[in-house]
């Protein structure tokens, strides 16, 4: 064999900049695919809670420019409510009718010739409301709520779903641990903000009932099938197409979802195409958000510092409706609910608690926060209760390396990892000990704190764990559910020229760049000899349920699809050359783009062989198609259905990262500066390093986001305090550490192809707990909520203050 | 004195990118509006419209400011550069470079802006740099990469 | 998010923006560099029905230095006055103030007299004004008035410009030479506003007598406000016990506003500690000017 340079490991820098940064990106506000199209707005209510007692819409419809107005009553007689992941008689519709349930939801829409004379006409429309108390708390009430104070009627205590969980001996062991603790966490409601806002074009054909919707929509593509019910339409009516270009989403554009619905019907009302593009304003108010959560935590444990049990009881607030695919936020991470530990007997109660707010959906990270901020921080704190190192309680506690593949007690299945190594690396990179002595050290009113956090980090999501919101019985009356599958397609055309097109549909991530790299390097090609197309068409790409950009799973499956989808292609191509060269297939392979016989150039290029087939197909041997398109759907078998005892290997695969962070606190201010950050991942094989490094990067940011700066307030009423940039803060490079350290340790797995595994997500899972940690490290005061700002630090002094002076 | 009423459309002569334009123009029309859909110049993009995310960052009269916060009427007469035209500057390439080169592109929504921010602020120091890149928001790369392509162009200079 | 229409007017003259606001009164807005104006217009928080662009007004351009003021006029962008004042210790306090300022992009085209006009509470700008003394000059279709810095502001988001009034220029008081300053500000990230801010100058004479002390709070009322009780430091040397003492007082007077991200007392307490750094800053500054320039 020739041995090949590959690009598959290589830093290679990105071809999507080229566009970009001239500025010829093609975002959803930037195309108009059809002509005629006209603009929406929308008009949002101002009231968390109440019923809509009338509409009148005269004026507004009496406005020059304006072509239709249409209230909630109007759009969802068009209608069937959205299917939801419960079995709790939730009635989702994209815009409110009779009652409206959070501020920002739809009420009317105005079509008119440009934005601005449909906000324009919002101004003349007069809704008169009935306001309802607002329920805003997570908790379930302890007594019955009030009827008046429920979202949805006949749904008790607006619980839409809950479920309990025990595997091994938790409530036993509990009781016969030597140490139990307790503790209650809040991770708050914080949400992605995409720079690029959500952005829908709707054009619905009356000849054919179909409707055609463009849209910064990412996957899951389970949702067409979601969208298609409620349009009341045949699946193959409705046609799903994504831009090349989506201006970031971090998992909040899946949840464009109901206003591509909207757009749709309004577009069939309206008789023409219709474009809305949302605004700020309304993506802070009516997009989505994450599950704000409180987790009540219980451990158990011997006095060395083994952990013996786990319990959790976690209540998410998942807003005013259980919005597909929720309550996923508290399932994505059900296998790995242990983390990095060895823990064997878990118990997990789990409650989706609907309330004033919006919706929530995917955000980054995606239950990974909520999980691990209260699991990480639980062990610091178990690990100052007994007086040991917060290191060594990882180590004690770690699942040891010849345990892999190691099935966790509610069944994912860890494929490789080396933690104790990984840790290693992470504590000599960031000199974790030298800093670990001068952590005692205050300046003026600077006190030093260090912390640290340890993630598995799952990618590639089963299609199948959010059924585990349904019993067992339950899920036996449905059709099983599983798989992480993804496809692609690679193509020659009659002159050689290859392209593949992916199901991925990327939002910054350098898709197209990785995609090349493999399908170069699968056919020998130079890299500049594919073209990539991500553009995503529900007609006419390659496609599944859970194809799209979600869960880390390019890398995990988008990878898997696209190397397989070429090898159809290269062995096609060498079946053909050993048909033509009379010789057995066995001896062939290719070489920069030739047919070789062992160590011998044949007489086949891989351009020739590909026109040989457009241009001369009567002469192809037996068996042999005319024509070089060839789709791979890729998935991993491990990723099963939920078993009958409620397990999941929620997963394809695992990765692992430690995080630690140094950091100094202003006693007096209440003001936190991270000094250092550390990052050490273990993702297997990297496809490209300098992609992966801004993938870490980014993850860090929105750690940081979550952990000191970023929630959506509500007041009591239902009010969002936060509806704006200049009150929801998002980082900028001065909240960036100027000290970032990451390294790689790598353990390939053996489920993906190219033995890689997702790396997107871990630093935003990880950096709150290990920031939580080194702040409740500088203090010596346990931090049991984020995000940290600096009159939550005040707060945090104060009544800990006040409790020293209690106890004294 | 100009007097346009609001329900009126008022002449509006402007150069952008050095090419002149005249259009018809309602007199409270956005200045990213009017770029991107009077001209379509739809490489500013708009991301808050509140002068916050610093993605509708243009030149004008050669210096960046938000094209969101600015009515086209008002900009009547005045020399407007958008990434249309920056990438043409003889600058440009290097700064194109040196953001693919330290991957400081992901999404690339709010790179145009930060082109126009990086590519007419002169010598400007690494804390320069920081005070500059603070009026962009960035949501994909957690600006290191950007930051070291401005260090890398910083020192390119320095060096000459 | 898209503003609702106006009548736009585009005088060339001041005559004619007088006469304009003459006309239009509280109906109108003066629209220069529009940085404050325009969120609330694209939010439809502000529905002017008239916009009098000030943008040709040639006469509000210029930033003129004199013995006892620097007259910087309606249009001087706080980018432009940023660079002037970097030029020259003297301006220091008000190179330190821009410094918090927004963005350079939206120094770039963000004026002074329009952040002042706009009065918000917690903006630096209204608070180094008052702090540093000087006057507004107004001015009517029937003649101009001056109204000193401590008179100017009223509440959130208004002072004594009247609807029919333009503000033509921020006259800046010039401190003495001596004078020390010191400026510091509390905000969630580079370029937001305040959660509470402090500016302070101070002079002391040749013994290092404290003889004039400024000291001016933003972010804890309706208005920037004069820390009050400074005369009786005066001819006093530094004393930790006093100055802590008269500090205290200043904080615990404060009755700042509260909301969704600081409640009062942490508005109060980190008032106190702005003030304070500024003070001691100030202090420093002016300490280290007579040891550097004992004639002066």
């Amino acid at each position: 064999m020739t041995s090949e340079k590959t690009w598959i490991g290589r830093p290679v820098t990105r071809i999507e900049d080229g566009r970009l940064i001239r500025g010829e990106g093609r975002f959803m506000a930037d195309i108009n695919p059809v002509p005629g199209i006209r603009h929406a707005a929308i008009l949002r209510s101002p009231y968390a809670h109440a019923a809509i007692r009338s509409i009148n819409i005269q004026e507004a419809l009496l406005r020059n420019g304006v072509l239709g107005v249409f209230t909630g009553e109007m759009i969802n007689r068009e209608l069937n409510p959205f299917p939801v992941g419960v079995s709790a008689p939730v009635n989702y519709y994209p815009i409110a009718h009779s009652k409206v349930r959070y501020v920002g939801e739809p009420v009317a829409v105005v079509v008119a010739e440009n934005r601005y004379v449909a906000e324009d006409a919002l101004r003349d429309i007069v809704v008169h409301y009935d306001t309802l108390p607002s329920s805003m708390d997570i908790e379930p009430a302890k007594g019955q709520l009030d009827p008046s104070a429920l979202l949805h009627e006949d749904i008790l205590n607006n619980v839409a779903s809950s479920r309990r969980f025990e595997y091994g001996r938790c409530e036993k062991e509990l009781k016969q641990a030597e140490v139990v603790l307790t503790n209650r966490f809040r991770y708050p409601r914080n949400t992605a903000v995409p720079i690029e806002t959500y952005g829908v074009i709707a054009n619905y054909e009356s000849h054919s009932d179909y409707y055609t919707i463009w849209s910064n929509f990412h996957g899951p593509f389970t949702l067409h099938s979601v969208m298609a019910h409620a349009l009341k339409i045949d699946t193959h009516k409705l046609r799903l197409c994504s831009p090349s270009d989506i201006g970031g989403s971090f998992g909040v554009k899946s949840a464009v979802y109901p206003y591509a619905v909207l757009m749709g019907v309004v577009s069939k009302l309206v008789r023409c195409p219709v474009k809305w593009v949302e605004d700020r304003l309304e993506h802070m108010q009516g997009s989505s958000s994450a599950t704000q959560r409180i987790t009540d935590v219980t451990m158990g444990l011997s006095c060395g510092g083994k952990i013996t049990a786990l319990k959790l009881v976690q209540y998410d607030d998942v807003g005013a409706y259980i919005r597909a695919p929720e309550p996923a936020t508290l399932y994505r991470t059900h296998g790995n609910l242990t983390g990095a530990y060895d823990i064997r007997n878990v118990l997990v109660e789990n409650y989706a608690v609907m309330t004033n707010r919006v919706p929530t959906g995917l955000i980054r990270g995606f239950g990974g926060p909520q999980l691990y901020f209260p699991l990480e921080r639980m062990i610091d704190i178990a690990a100052r209760h007994l007086g040991i190192d917060p290191v060594d309680m990882r180590r004690r506690n770690f699942i040891r390396i010849d345990a892999f593949p190691y099935t966790t007690a509610s069944g994912a299945v860890y494929d490789s990892g080396n933690y104790q190594a990984v840790l290693e690396q992470a504590l000599e990179k960031s000199e974790y000990n030298h800093f670990r002595h001068q952590r005692s050290e205050t300046s003026g009113s600077l006190r030093y704190g260090l912390g640290v956090a340890a993630v598995v980090e799952p990618s590639g999501s089963n299609m199948g764990y959010v059924s585990l919101a349904f019993t067992p019985t339950e899920r036996m009356a449905q059709w099983p559910k599983s798989g992480a599958a993804a496809a692609a397609t690679v193509a020659i055309d009659p002159l050689g020229g290859i392209s593949v097109r992916l199901d991925s549909v990327p939002e910054g991530q350098g898709h197209e760049t990785v995609a090349r790299q493999i399908v170069a390097d699968a056919l020998t090609v130079p890299m500049d000899a594919v073209r990539v197309i991500v553009e995503m068409d529900t007609a006419t790409s390659a496609w599944t349920v859970s194809s799209g950009s979600y869960s880390s799973r390019f890398a995990s499956a988008g990878s898997g699809a696209i190397l397989g989808a070429a090898q159809k292609v290269r062995d096609k191509l060498l079946v053909l050359a050993a048909a033509k060269l009379g010789i057995d297939v066995s001896t062939l392979h290719l070489h920069q783009g030739w047919v070789w016989q062992d160590k011998q150039k044949t007489v086949w290029s891989l351009r020739r062989l590909a026109g040989s087939i457009h241009w001369n197909p009567a002469d192809m041997p037996k068996g042999i198609e005319a024509g070089i398109h060839e789709t791979c759907y890729f998935t991993l078998p491990q990723v099963s259905a939920p078993s009958v005892d409620d397990r999941i290997n929620s997963s394809a695969v695992y990765g692992f990262l430690i995080d630690i962070v140094k950091l100094a606190v202003d006693i007096e201010t209440g003001q936190i500066r991270i000094l250092d950050y550390t990052t050490v991942h273990d993702a297997g094989t990297l496809l490209n390093p300098l992609l992966a490094q801004g993938q870490i990067y980014g993850g860090i940011a929105f750690g940081i986001g979550s952990a000191l700066y970023e929630e959506l307030v509500y007041d009591n009423n239902g009010q969002l305090l936060t509806g704006s940039l200049m009150d929801y803060f998002v980082p900028t490079i001065s909240e960036m550490p100027k000290h970032l350290k990451l390294s790689h340790h790598s353990t390939p797995t053996e489920l993906t192809p190219l033995g890689a595994k997702g790396l997107g997500e871990g630093n935003v899972m990880a950096a709150p707990a290990a920031i939580a940690n080194a702040l409740s490290d500088a203090l010596g005061i346990e931090v049991l909520h984020l995000p940290l700002t600096p009159q939550t630090v005040f707060e945090l002094m104060h009544s800990h203050q006040r409790k020293e002076a209690t106890r004294t | 004195m100009l007097k346009v009423k609001h329900d009126e459309l008022a002449t509006l002569n402007m150069a952008v990118n050095g090419h002149y334009y005249r259009r018809a123009v309602e007199s409270r029309l956005l200045l990213v509006d009017f770029l991107r859909d009077e001209l379509g110049l739809t490489g500013t993009h708009v991301g808050c419209e509140q002068g916050i995310c610093g993605a509708c960052t243009v030149l004008i009269e050669g210096v960046p400011a938000r094209s969101c916060l600015h009515f086209a009427l008002s900009m009547k007469g005045k020399e407007i550069t958008t990434i249309e035209g920056l990438s043409e500057w003889p600058q440009f390439p290097a700064i194109a470079e040196a953001l693919s080169r330290r991957h400081g592109v992901q999404c690339g929504f709010c790179t145009p802006g930060i082109v126009a921010s990086m590519i007419t602020e002169e010598g400007v120091s690494e804390e320069e740099i920081d005070v500059l890149l603070a009026g962009h928001l960035c949501r994909c790369t957690g600006y290191v990469g950007i930051r070291q392509a401005w260090q890398d162009i910083l020192a390119k200079k320095e060096g000459k | 998010m898209k503003p609702a229409g106006f009548d736009y007017f585009r005088p060339e003259t001041l005559d004619e923006v007088l006469s304009l606001l003459d006309e239009f009164g509280a109906d109108a807005k003066i629209l220069a560099g529009g940085q404050s104006l325009v969120p609330l217009m694209n939010m439809r928080l502000a529905q002017p029905q008239v916009i009098i662009d000030i943008n040709d007004i040639a006469e509000a351009e210029d930033i003129k230095e004199g013995y006892q003021e620097l007259e910087v006029g309606a249009l001087v962008r706080q980018r432009a006055l940023s660079r002037y004042t970097g030029k020259d210790s003297t301006w220091e306090l008000l190179r330190l103030g821009l410094g918090h300022v927004g963005h350079p992009q939206t120094q770039n085209r963000g004026t002074v007299g329009g952040s002042i006009a706009h009065a918000d509470p917690s903006a630096e700008l209204p608070l180094l004004f008052l702090t540093m003394g000087g006057e507004a000059e107004i001015w009517n279709l029937h003649g101009s008035r001056k109204v000193p810095a401590e008179q100017f502001f009223q509440f959130v988001f208004s002072t004594v410009v009247q609807p029919h009034e333009f503000l033509k220029a921020i006259h800046w008081k010039r401190p003495a030479v001596q004078a020390g300053f010191g400026f510091y500000e509390f905000s969630r990230r580079r370029g937001d506003f305040a959660i509470a801010s402090a500016a302070a100058i101070v002079e002391i004479d040749r013994q290092k007598c404290l003889t004039r002390i400024r000291l001016g709070l933003g972010g804890v009322a309706s208005t920037p406000l004069l820390a009050e009780g400074v005369d009786k430091l005066y001819g006093t040397t530094w004393s930790t016990r006093e100055i802590e003492g008269w500090l205290t007082t200043v904080r615990s007077d404060l009755d700042p506003p509260e909301d969704s991200m600081v409640k009062a007392d942490f508005r109060r307490h980190l008032a106190g500690l702005a003030a304070a750094k500024a003070f001691s800053s100030a202090y420093q500054s002016a300490f280290k000017k007579w040891e550097e320039y004992p004639d002066a």
